[in-house]
């Protein structure tokens, strides 16, 4: 359990210890999320942390959102394209 | 310029992508998506992992040095609407959904899917192509 103080324009100060804990850095983004009880507080990942994060699904999805604009040209077109040239 | 595809493929651990999305998180290149690919982008994670982290990833790109294009601030809105109706409607079909529900107003659509949806402050009448009913202007 911590304690920190508010200051005057709204600022309060991490623990060190805390921001060990959560890897936050200078000029790191957190969001602050009201929940039920109060302020949830979490750290916003950076891109490369997102490298392979959802690495079950990644592929799927590049395939289906594939599969989903071809078909929309296949409505578009009447039919099945031909001669795609791949 | 990325689409959704690629950021999915980045996502997913592809090597391939890493250097490119690297090279602008470094500021040694410029980076642009545009909101549709992000919307496509998000409704994927939101069906597939949650709402909850779709929202996060949406934010994380957005902070990052990836420029966000935008064309429409209605598809913050429409890819939860995907999400939720994911084989019913198209994204440019929740992009419309998404705007009718802003502004409360009735859909007109030649589109059938529409047929019996039930979402708030949003009516639908349905002009079904097939059956023309009155004089083409």
């Amino acid at each position: 359990m911590y304690t920190a103080t508010v200051s005057g324009r709204g600022i309060i100060h991490l623990p060190a210890e805390l921001r060990r804990k959560y890897r936050i850095r200078p000029g790191d983004k957190v969001d602050l999320r009201p929940v039920s009880d109060g302020i949830r507080l979490e750290r916003v990942p950076t891109l490369e942390e997102a490298f392979g994060q959802y690495r079950q699904h990644g592929r799927n999805w590049a395939r289906e959102l594939l599969a989903e604009k071809r078909a929309e040209l296949d409505r578009e077109l009447g039919g099945p394209r031909r001669g795609r040239g791949r | 310029m990325v689409d959704a595809g690629v950021l999915s493929l980045y996502f997913g651990g592809d090597q391939r992508i890493r250097p490119f999305l690297q090279e602008i998180d470094r500021g040694t290149a410029e980076g642009l998506i545009l909101d549709l690919c992000l919307a496509e982008f998000q409704y994927k994670v939101c069906q597939s992992v949650g709402r909850r982290e779709a929202e996060r990833d949406g934010k994380r790109i957005q902070e990052s040095r990836l420029r966000v294009i935008r064309n429409s601030p209605f598809l913050d809105m429409a890819w939860r609407f995907k999400c939720r109706y994911r084989q019913r409607f198209s994204l440019v079909d929740c992009a419309n959904l998404a705007v009718a529900q802003v502004n409360p107003s009735r859909l007109l659509t030649t589109d059938g899917a529409f047929d019996g949806l039930h979402e708030p402050r949003v009516s639908v009448r349905i002009f079904p192509v097939e059956a023309r009913a009155g004089p083409v202007a």
